[in-house]
């Protein structure tokens, strides 16, 4: 991962609490209120009570509604709130531009506040029946490494047995090939000290094949150590775990792995450093059982290497046009590889494209502090083919086929979410299919766990077009500074309505504090 | 600006709700420039009492912001200096767990971002101020100059090589992973 995307992530915003701000009114001469001071010690469901009320101004007549306790029925969840809903809308108190927003809170908690109503507008909220829109569910990826790693200290058992690892911060690289079933096809397990780490890295990444697919992306986990494991034995030094899960029909006996073990231990001599303007290309038919049959070696301009020139491709795009380019770019790499070698493109089943790679690029800075790139790589590139099989009807790059295309049922699910999500838009936003994103702010809204909208505002990103942004966050935690926002979920959306006006829009699913006990 | 507007002419629940809105921000900067969570309490009172005292002067909501952050990077380098005197030094080690509330996200490497945070505490207090106000604040160098009264050739140096050294040292970390 970059290090300025994990500077962003280590650098997030941290509230020192309520306490602080009361200590800092205290020392300006304002006393906490009495209901603030109570007796001494404040509970923490109490403060996070209060600096939600803080946001929320109703009237009168919606206080004692929720004095008369329907609130409280709401709260717990049991039943839809039978108070019609209301929402406060106020001016942004901060941010470098006046345009950063006005908040408007959705209906939940009906309570007064001692906010000058000059502040506040109040308006007529119909969103009681707005849809439920909950967050997209994401598989978790911490069952899956937990078996792969189960699977790891089965055929590497010093990972678990053995003293305990001296340097703190030495570590176990593993790499497993698994099938789905859980048969693991290769593995490897390297301790390797901070200063091997890019070289034990690397070596053992070269295990991972680059043909399984694109839907198929190589994933890792990290595990401290000693974790304990379910077998009660602890790791005996951290561990990252490198896997990919090849598809059933993956076929290793035809592995790019193979092929770039067997080309690196043939042509050690054709390697080039990576900055010189040509590189060698290797175009090569194998045998069945995964020797060379023909090869032709070419010295290239780097520039030149791809199988497949863009001005062939033209024109084809779109996500209908991703099997028409992957047929297309089949085609033409059988035609060329065909005729290198001068065979028929009868004889050519699954064809594949590989960087032989070895050394590595740093970025080292002298005693001056001048940085000076360190690029130790050398590389070939090959092309290689191996022979149709009965079965096979065409050539086709790389084994398995591209991801599975989404089915009916999952449009039908996306379409199912664009129209919720119009309607939230439409009722609460409406002037996000009028005013510009630039003038007036993203429209954000926040949601619940439930998929309940909690609010929605106007966010100026200041021409980021990240999500979420740093003013996102920031106006989320305005909106109730007891948001768990880092445990938030983000999308942006495009949405086009009924007149074919578009409207960009970021959807926000907030963890919210525990609810506390008792509503006032 | 209704808030600000409100705060200036003396109205304590506007300051207070100047103060909700900004201390987080205050607070998180302070930690991370003098590394001790009871110093970078202490500087954030000492910011908004220091601000009260101030509003007369703050023009705008941006100003304000820009005020904010320069007075807590003063205070901060104060501090600082002011335990270099005593012959404190920052407890570097107690620092090397994780960031104090950082919750990674899913996928996250714990023991990188522990690595990573106690690598940017080893940068010099101008570096790391810099790196604090483009990566938690997402300020420009142009706005980071402004705030820190530096030439914005400072500041895009003190940018580059610290970039530069970090990503030397987590070099190891991120590769292949």
């Amino acid at each position: 991962m970059d290090i300025e995307l994990r500077l962003r992530e280590i650098l997030t915003v941290q509230d020192p609490g309520v306490q602080l701000t009361d200590a800092v009114m205290s020392r300006v001469g304002d006393q906490p209120s009495s209901e603030q001071s109570g007796a001494g010690i404040s509970r923490l469901s109490d403060a996070r009570a209060r600096r939600r009320r803080r946001f929320v101004v109703v009237g009168t007549l919606l206080a004692m509604a929720a004095a008369a306790g329907m609130l409280l029925v709401h709260r717990g969840g049991n039943a839809p709130p039978k108070t019609p809903p209301a929402t406060a809308t106020i001016p942004a108190a901060t941010g470098p531009d006046p345009v950063t927003a006005t908040v408007a809170r959705a209906p939940a908690v009906p309570e007064v506040t001692s906010h000058p109503p000059a502040q506040e507008k109040v308006t007529a909220a119909p969103s009681r029946d707005l849809p439920l829109l909950p967050p997209l569910v994401y598989n978790d990826p911490a069952p899956t490494e937990d078996l792969v790693l189960q699977k790891a200290v089965e055929r590497h058992p010093e990972l678990v047995e053995g003293p305990e690892v001296d340097g703190k911060y030495d570590m176990f690289f593993v790499v497993m090939v698994m099938r789905a079933n859980g048969s693991v096809i290769s593995s490897a397990a390297r301790l390797a000290r901070p200063e091997e780490f890019r070289a034990v890295s690397a070596e053992l990444q070269r295990m991972l094949p680059k043909d399984a697919g694109y839907g198929y992306p190589p994933a890792n986990g990290q595990r401290a150590r000693h974790t304990r494991l379910p077998d009660g034995r602890s790791l005996r030094a951290n561990v990252v775990l490198n896997f990919l899960i090849v598809p059933d029909g993956y076929d290793a006996t035809r592995s790019s792995v193979k092929v770039d073990q067997l080309m690196r231990a043939r042509h050690p001599e054709l390697f080039l450093p990576s900055s010189d303007v040509d590189m060698n290309r290797v175009t090569i038919l194998l045998t069945g059982d995964g020797n060379i049959d023909r090869e032709k070696v070419e010295r290239v301009r780097a520039s030149d290497r791809q199988s497949v020139r863009a001005a062939d491709i033209q024109g084809i795009s779109g996500p209908e046009g991703v099997s028409r380019l992957a047929e297309r770019l089949s085609s033409l790499t059988a035609e060329r590889i065909a005729s290198t070698l001068g065979i028929n493109v009868d004889q050519i089943g699954a064809m594949g494209n590989l960087t032989v790679e070895e050394g590595s690029f740093v970025v080292l800075e002298d005693a001056n502090g001048i940085a000076r790139p360190d690029d130790q790589r050398r590389r070939f590139l090959v092309v290689y083919a191996w022979p149709r099989r009965e079965g096979e009807s065409a050539p086709s790059m790389g084994q398995a086929q591209l991801p599975k295309p989404f089915t009916a049922q999952d449009f039908q699910q996306e379409s199912d979410r664009k129209a919720v999500e119009l309607t939230i838009v439409e009722r609460l936003v409406p002037d996000a299919f009028t005013r510009r994103n630039s003038d007036a702010g993203t429209p954000v809204v926040a949601l619940n766990t439930r998929g309940e909208v909690i609010g929605v505002m106007r966010v100026n990103t200041r021409g980021e077009e990240r999500v979420p942004s740093r003013a996102t966050i920031r106006e989320l935690q305005q909106l109730d500074p007891g948001f768990g926002v880092r445990n938030s979920r983000f999308s942006s959306e495009t949405l086009r309505n009924k007149n074919g006006a578009t409207a960009e829009v970021t959807f926000a699913w907030v963890d919210l504090p525990p609810e506390p006990a008792q509503a006032k | 600006m209704a808030v600000l507007r409100l705060a200036c002419a003396n109205d304590r629940q506007a300051f207070r709700k100047l103060v909700t809105t900004y201390q987080a921000r205050v607070f998180s900067i302070a930690l991370r420039l003098t590394g001790q969570r009871a110093d970078a309490e202490d500087l954030t009172q000492d910011v908004f009492v220091q601000l009260h005292a101030a509003l007369g002067q703050i023009a705008d909501p941006g100003h304000l912001e820009r005020w904010l952050l320069r007075t807590t990077y003063h205070r901060s380098i104060d501090r600082l200096r002011q335990h270099d005197r005593q012959g404190h030094k920052l407890p570097l080690e107690s620092l090397a767990s994780a960031p104090e509330g950082h919750a990674p996200e899913s996928g996250a490497d714990p023991m990188a971002a522990s690595r990573l945070y106690h690598l940017l505490l080893q940068l010099q207090p101008d570096a790391r101020a810099v790196m604090v106000l483009r990566y938690q604040e997402d300020l420009d160098p142009v706005d980071i100059a402004k705030v820190l009264d530096m030439p914005i050739y400072t500041v895009k140096s003190h940018l580059r090589r610290s970039l530069q050294w970090l990503r030397t040292q987590c070099a190891g970390d991120s590769h292949g992973y």
